[in-house]
C-alpha cells in the first residue's frame, strides 16, 4: 500500500528541506510515502526515492538515492536473513555491471513492507508457523493478491514451495496456502531430520555453467504432480542412480511457473554459492 | 561437514520461531495450532520437576514417538547430560533434535557427550561464551541460553544472553596478538580457531535461542531484542489459564518482537499467566542451590 503519490519534486523537497530539525520533522510528514529507521521513502513516479538522515553539524544531513527495484524476503520465520545476505552479496559482487543501479533488499513483515516490493521471495521455516503468523497478521491476504501479480517476481525455497502450492498431498489441513504454484506438494517427503541431505546438483541445463551446485535438503518437500505442465517447467529431478539413493531418483525439487515463479524444495541459501540467487536476479526480477 | 551443514541448517530454518515444551499430544497438536516451529516433548514440565525433587530422565520414547505421530512440525526430546545412551536410544527413535540438558538430572558429572558422532543435531544449554563455545566444540549445532527452567522468572535467561554478548564484544575489541588470542581460548578452554570465528562473526557460530523462564510475549521479544534468533517457551504456556491465547501471543510477538504496536495487541488479556517462582525466592529458600542453570559446565 502507497500511503500517497508524492510528486517527483516532492522528493526534492524532502532533501532539501532537510538541513534543520524542523524541516526534519516537517519533510517526514508532509512530504515522504513511508518510513524505516532514519530511511524515508517516497515514490517518484518510476521507482522508490530512499532518503537516508543522519545528523551533522547543522541539524540533519539527507542523502538520496533512486531505487528501481526492491526484492523483498518474508520474514516471518525461518532463514530469511541467510536470503537477505545472499542477494546483498550478488549486489555487492555485481557492482552495478549488469544489474545497473538502485537495487535494494527489503525485509517484509507487514503489508506497507509487502506493497514496495518489486520482488518476493519466501525463505525456508515452518510451513505451518509462517502461514498461520501471516493470516494473524493480516498478511495473508495481502500475500495472496501480491503473488498473483504476474510483474511480480515470486521464489520460494522449502516451505515457502509449501505456502505457495496450490495443492498438498500430505498434511494439507494444517498449512492454509496461497495457491499459486500449480503443482501438488508433498511435505516432508524424505522423513525426518535423519533424512536430511545434502547433493551436488548439474542446475547447467537451466544456470549456464553451474553443474556443481550444493543443495541442501531439510525436512525438505518435493513436488509430487504438476497439475498444469502448460504453466509449468520443471527445471530438476533428483539424479538417484547416480548418488546411490535409487528411492529419490526423479523426484523433482525445482520448477517455474511462467516468466515469474521460482519454486525448489532445496535451501540455496545455505550453500556458500550465490549463483542461483544471482540467477534468481537476472532472470526473474530483472528479465535480463 | 556437509553432515554438519545438514544439522545446524534445521536450527537455522527455526529461527524466529517459538519452541514449546509439551507433555501429551494434545498439547503438542496446540502448539503446532499457535504456531510453533516445533516441540520438545517432554514427561513433565520443568516446573513440575523442579517440584517433584526426584531424578529426572529422558522421556518413555513411547510418548515421545505418540508426540511425533501427532504433528508435523520437528520433534525434539531431552537426554541427561553425559547419557550417550539415552542419546542412542533418541536417535533410533529419529527425534528431530536432542536437547542435552541441564533441566534433567546429569548422568556424567564430568563429561558431557560426544555430539560429533551422532547423526542427530544436539542442542545445548550454555551461561557463558566459554560454556556455549565448549558445547559447539562437542558437536552441538545449536544453542539454547540456559535461563532457569521451571521459574517464570526471565532475569537469569536475560543474564546468560547479555553475559554472551557482552564477552564476545569484549574479546574482538581486546585481543589482537596470537598470544592473546592462545591466552583467551585456553581460559574458555576451547579451541583458538573456534574463538577467531566467533569474534570475526560476532556472534555464535551456530544459532541461539532463548530459553529457560520465559512466560509472557514481552519475555520473548525482551529476548529477541537482545540479539536471541528465537525462543524456547517451557513450562510458561501450560501453566498459564490460557494456554492457546498465549502460545499464539508469544508466536507473534517472536516475529515482530521490534514493533511497539504489535506487542501491545499480543500483550493484553492473556488471563493469569504462570504464577511462577522468582530467582531471589530460590536463592532464600530451604534448598539453596538448586538452580538447574548451574548444572553443567
Amino acid at each position: 500500500m502507497r500511503l500517497s503519490v508524492a510528486e517527483r519534486g516532492n522528493c526534492k523537497r524532502l532533501a532539501a528541506s532537510t538541513c534543520g530539525c524542523v524541516g526534519f520533522a516537517r519533510c517526514l510528514y508532509e512530504y515522504c510515502d513511508y518510513i524505516t529507521g532514519l530511511c524515508a521513502w517516497a515514490w517518484a513516479g518510476s521507482g522508490w526515492i530512499r532518503v537516508v538522515f543522519r545528523p551533522a553539524q547543522t541539524g540533519w544531513a539527507a542523502e538520496y538515492v533512486m531505487v528501481r527495484c526492491v526484492i523483498g524476503v518474508l520474514a516471518l520465520q525461518g532463514a530469511f536473513i541467510e536470503h537477505v545476505h545472499h542477494l546483498e552479496q550478488c549486489i555487492e559482487n555485481d557492482a552495478g555491471k549488469c544489474y545497473g543501479p538502485g537495487l535494494e533488499i527489503v525485509t517484509v513483515k507487514e503489508s506497507a513492507q509487502l506493497w514496495r516490493c518489486d520482488a518476493l521471495v519466501i525463505p525456508g521455516g515452518e510451513s505451518t508457523s509462517m502461514s498461520l503468523i501471516a493470516q494473524r497478521n493480516g498478511l495473508f491476504d495481502d500475500l495472496y493478491k501480491f503473488v498473483r501479480d504476474s510483474s511480480k517476481a515470486i521464489w520460494g525455497t522449502c516451505a515457502g514451495l509449501i505456502f505457495l502450492a496450490e495443492e498438498l498431498s500430505t498434511q494439507g489441513k494444517l498449512v492454509k496456502t496461497l495457491q499459486l504454484f500449480k503443482g501438488r506438494v508433498r511435505r516432508n517427503a524424505f522423513g525426518r531430520q535423519a533424512q536430511s541431505f545434502t547433493q551436488e546438483c548439474d542446475f547447467s541445463s537451466f544456470i549456464p555453467n553451474c553443474s556443481d551446485f550444493p543443495t541442501t535438503f531439510i525436512r525438505a518437500p518435493v513436488i509430487e504432480k504438476i497439475l498444469d505442465p502448460e504453466k509449468v517447467e520443471v527445471l530438476y529431478k533428483l539424479d538417484g542412480v547416480g548418488t546411490g539413493h535409487a528411492s529419490m531418483d526423479g523426484l523433482i525439487v525445482a520448477a517455474r511457473q511462467g516468466q515469474n515463479v521460482l519454486v525448489t524444495s532445496f535451501h540455496p541459501e545455505l550453500a556458500a554459492d550465490i549463483r542461483f540467487h544471482d540467477w534468481f536476479i537476472k532472470e526473474f526480477v530483472l528479465k535480463l | 561437514m556437509s553432515e554438519f551443514k545438514v544439522k545446524a541448517g534445521l536450527a537455522q530454518m527455526l529461527k524466529g520461531g517459538v519452541i514449546m515444551d509439551v507433555v501429551t499430544p494434545e498439547q503438542a497438536i496446540l502448539a503446532e495450532k499457535a504456531g510453533a516451529c516445533a516441540v520438545m516433548a517432554l514427561e513433565r514440565i520443568p516446573a513440575d520437576m523442579r517440584k517433584s525433587g526426584q531424578v529426572c530422565r529422558m522421556s518413555d520414547p513411547h510418548m515421545i514417538k505418540e508426540i511425533m505421530a501427532a504433528v508435523s512440525i520437528p520433534v525434539m526430546a531431552k537426554v541427561r547430560i553425559g547419557h550417550f545412551v539415552e542419546a542412542q536410544i533418541l536417535q533410533e527413535l529419529q527425534v528431530d533434535y536432542i536437547d542435552e540438558s541441564e533441566v534433567l538430572t546429569p548422568a556424567n558429572w564430568s563429561e558431557h557427550i560426544a555430539k560429533n558422532s551422532f547423526s542427530v543435531p544436539f542442542v545445548c544449554g550454555a551461561k557463558d561464551l566459554g560454556e556455549a563455545l565448549r558445547r559447539i566444540n562437542e558437536g552441538a549445532a545449536m544453542i539454547r541460553t540456559k535461563g532457569e527452567a521451571g521459574t517464570g522468572d526471565v532475569s537469569e535467561a536475560v543474564k546468560h544472553i547479555s553475559k554472551i554478548n557482552h564477552q564476545i564484544k569484549e574479546l574482538k575489541d581486546t585481543l589482537k596478538s596470537d598470544e592473546e588470542f592462545e591466552k583467551a581460548a585456553k581460559e574458555l578452554r576451547v579451541p583458538v580457531d573456534l574463538l577467531k570465528t566467533t569474534l570475526q562473526l560476532g556472534k555464535l557460530p551456530v544459532v541461539n535461542f532463548a530459553a529457560g523462564g520465559v512466560a509472557t510475549p514481552a519475555d520473548a521479544a525482551l529476548l529477541m531484542q537482545l540479539g536471541c534468533e528465537g525462543v524456547f517457551v517451557g513450562s510458561g504456556i501450560f501453566k498459564s489459564s490460557n494456554p492457546e491465547k498465549l502460545a499464539r501471543s508469544i508466536v507473534q510477538a517472536t516475529t515482530h518482537y521490534d514493533n511497539p504496536t504489535k506487542l501491545l495487541e499480543v500483550s493484553s488479556d492473556l488471563g493469569d499467566l504462570m504464577g511462577g517462582v522468582s530467582i531471589e525466592s530460590i536463592n532464600q529458600g530451604a534448598n539453596n542451590g538448586t538452580r538447574l542453570s548451574e548444572i553443567g559446565w
